[in-house]
């Protein structure tokens, strides 16, 4: 799992690559939980074309976190099958995602 | 209301007699007619005479000759005498043949109008306009001294009766009387009718009485009867009172009788109360038997390491004289065997109980199929006093090598089915089980492939019988199986079931039927570690599998999402460093992966919440199931020899498209 992180005019963005496991994903947790300050958090899953409840927990973590800090949360770029995942769990009607 | 017997009787008896007496009536007014004829004429004779004797007597006396003149005395003296005879007529005339005219010396009539009518016809002459017919002249010429005619004129139906009279001054005349016999007609119907009526009331009265003894003796005990009999049908109330039984009749025959058939029904009811407490009893038992011979059994379908195990028990009765088994003896070696107990019922269900318990307890001493056979044979025929034997097939597949070593006591052949091909298991055929001591058994290995399908059962299969009494027979069954193998057919059993059902359609199930199958799906198989990070190992596993990219994502992700739930639950995290999970995955026209291990006891298919109940925020940990239900298409869950066994089903549409990694 590669996690590359932007930041510009307060809105951070995780660029994810490879698989968001139960083995990758407390990685994106730690980086999640490193923030103090945003105005938008936002995943990038364009390269991501796998996630198991694990992710999709750091997912929900992270969209709490923002809620925290008042920053907004998106999920952008999901793929067709990690999309089917987020609407079979009921976490699309709960989070900003967008698809591909 | 209904007539009673009685009254019906009594209404017919009285039509009939009356019908009886108006015909005899009828019979006897024709018959008597003539003898009144002639009793009418007797009386006239004798009257005649009387007249005759006497008028010449009054001519002798008085002197007056009976011509004119005589009317006078001819009346004074008839009469007094014709007082006490009932006629209309008497007169005396004289014919003059050649005037053809007749003259009344005198006539007297009895009634009134006939006086009158007399009075008007003969004028002051006397005489009257008269040939004499051919008798009436015979008597006046003297050819005869009496005649009696018939007449039927103005004068009425009459009888005329006549005789020549002379006085002693030589006068002659015909002295006539004329009865009526109409008159005598209706006397003697009268009299008739006045019998008739008088022996109908005599009858009437009669069977009045008669209609209240045949009431007394037939009605009343017939309708007591009967009342009876219906209380004892319609209420059922078998401890009424008896009938009472009065004098010897035939009333009082059937009054005993039917006491009799009441107390043997009474008897025949308890007894068949009794029959029946007893037969449902025995019922009961037998299926409670029934139930504990099945709760010996396997369940009938097991999703073993790389195997597949499914089993079908029909017993011919009750209980049945059949057996299968499997039983794991570790981790890749699996036991399977099918026994047939001579005879069926009871006894053979209870020696097939001990030969199950055998098999069961020998293949624990990790012993060999052969051993295992030997051992129970010798059990068996130590304690066999009714001499019941067994034959039986037992083998042992071992997933890890595919070998499956086998040993056979009189059992029937069982086949391998390979695609088209079938394979009969022939060797290391011995002698059935219980019989003797000292058998020894031999033991033979063959070798299954992916898609093998190991077919055992028992002679209920191919002796299963038609209403023709035509056997199924090992011919059919070889068909049978040669076209399913050829199909590809996954559930052997259920085809086989459905195809003697077919066969036998009508006929009662002769015997019990078994069948074990052990299909052969392949599976790889990994031990690992109750550590999450173990599980690219899994992930390595199925994305070596040859299935497309898309199947292998979701099989990845129902795989992780489970191994996750295992490492956690299984042993509260805490697992002990030699514990494994063991995952074994098949791939054929669908993926099967399978997860085992030794921690509590947990069915994860229990209290899955449905997504739209799922509760993100609350429950964090049921979520990576749901999912891995959610994706996959069937899972199955068994608790055997204190392991887990989570078997996981995922159809796969297009197996041919590969995208290797």
């Amino acid at each position: 799992m590669n996690i590359i992180k932007t930041e510009e005019n307060g809105t951070i963005t995780f660029a994810l690559d490879g698989w968001l496991d139960t083995l990758s994903s407390p990685e994106l947790g730690a980086q999640l939980a490193d923030i103090e300050k945003a105005q938008a958090i936002v995943l990038d899953f364009d390269k991501v074309e796998y996630i198991s409840s694990a992710g999709l927990r750091q997912v929900v973590a992270g969209s709490k976190k923002a809620q925290e800090l008042g920053a907004a949360f998106s999920v952008v770029n999901v793929g067709k099958e990690v999309m089917s995942i987020f609407s079979m769990t009921g976490i699309e009607k709960k989070i900003n995602i967008t698809g591909k | 209301m209904k007539k009673s017997i009685a009254g019906r009787v009594i209404i017919n008896v009285f039509v009939m007699l009356f019908l009886i007496m108006a015909l005899v009536c009828t019979v006897t007014y024709f018959m008597t007619q003539d003898s009144v004829r002639k009793s009418i004429g007797d009386q006239s004779e004798v009257a005649l005479d009387m007249f005759a004797f006497s008028l010449k007597q009054a001519s002798e006396e008085s002197g007056i000759p009976m011509a004119d003149g005589f009317d006078d005395v001819f009346r004074a003296y008839s009469e007094p005498v014709l007082d006490n005879f009932d006629f209309d007529y008497l007169y005396m005339f004289v014919p003059n043949s050649e005037a053809g005219t007749i003259r009344y010396v005198a006539i007297i009539g009895k009634h009134e109008e006939i006086k009158e009518k007399i009075r008007k016809e003969m004028g002051d002459d006397r005489t009257a306009p008269y040939v004499l017919a051919p008798r009436e002249l015979e008597l006046w010429e003297g050819k005869t001294p009496l005649i009696h005619v018939t007449m039927d004129n103005d004068y009425g139906k009459e009888l005329e009766t006549m005789t020549i009279i002379e006085d002693t001054f030589g006068n002659r005349a015909i002295l006539g009387i004329d009865v009526s016999y109409e008159e005598a007609y209706r006397r003697v119907i009268e009299t008739f009718v006045f019998i008739a009526i008088a022996i109908l009331l005599l009858f009437g009265v009669l069977l009045l009485i008669l209609h209240f003894i045949i009431r007394k003796t037939v009605s009343v005990p017939a309708k007591q009867i009967s009342r009876h009999m219906t209380d004892f049908i319609t209420d059922g109330s078998r401890s009424q009172d008896k009938l009472k039984v009065n004098g010897k009749d035939e009333f009082a025959m059937i009054a005993r009788a039917f006491n009799k058939m009441t107390d043997d029904i009474d008897r025949y009811v308890s007894d068949i109360e009794q029959l029946n407490r007893e037969q449902s009893q025995r019922k009961a038992e037998l299926d409670i038997a029934a139930k504990i011979q099945i709760g010996l059994l396997p369940k009938v379908r097991f999703p073993g390491r790389g195997h597949e195990i499914q089993a079908l028990i029909n017993p011919a009765r009750e209980v049945g004289g059949d057996l299968y088994d499997y039983q794991r003896i570790d981790s890749d070696r699996t036991l399977v065997a099918v026994a047939d107990v001579s005879g069926k019922g009871i006894s053979a269900s209870m020696f097939v109980s001990v030969t199950l318990i055998l098999i069961r307890q020998y293949a624990k001493m990790n012993l060999s199929p052969a051993e295992i056979l030997k051992m129970t044979n010798e059990s068996l025929a130590r304690h066999n006093p009714e001499t019941l034997f067994v034959t039986a097939f037992l083998g042992i597949y071992d997933s890890r090598t595919n070998q499956f070593t086998y040993s056979n006591a009189g059992h029937n052949l069982p086949y391998i089915i390979r695609g088209e091909e079938l394979i009969k298991l022939d060797k290391a055929s011995g002698l059935l089980l219980g019989l003797f001591e000292d058998g020894v058994y031999e033991q033979e290995t063959v070798t299954l492939r992916n898609g093998d399908v190991l077919y055992l059962y028992t002679d209920g299969v191919n002796e299963a019988t038609n209403t023709e009494k035509e056997l199924f027979g090992y011919e059919r069954l070889e068909a049978l199986l040669g076209t399913l193998g050829r199909s590809g057919e996954k559930n052997i059993i259920e085809k086989v079931r459905e195809s003697l059902n077919g066969f036998t359609a009508g006929a009662e199930q002769s015997d019990d039927i078994t069948m074990l199958t052990l299909a052969v799906n392949g599976a790889e198989c990994l031990n690992l570690a109750f550590d999450v990070r173990e599980f690219p190992k899994i992930r390595d596993m199925i994305f070596a599998a040859s299935l497309t990219d898309e199947d292998k994502r979701t099989l990845c992700l129902a795989a992780e999402e489970l191994f996750v739930n295992i490492c956690s639950y299984a042993f509260n995290g805490n697992a002990p460093e030699n514990e494994r999970i063991r995952f074994s995955l098949s791939v054929s026209d669908k993926v099967v992966m399978r997860f085992e291990d030794n921690g509590v006891r947990y069915n994860p298919l229990e209290n899955v919440t449905t997504m739209d109940e799922y509760d993100m925020d609350n429950s964090i940990g049921g979520l990576g199931k749901l999912i891995s239900f959610g994706i996959t298409d069937g899972a199955d869950y068994e608790y055997y020899e204190n392991t887990n066994i989570l078997t996981i089903i995922k159809k796969i549409n297009n197996k041919d498209t590969e995208k290797g990694e």
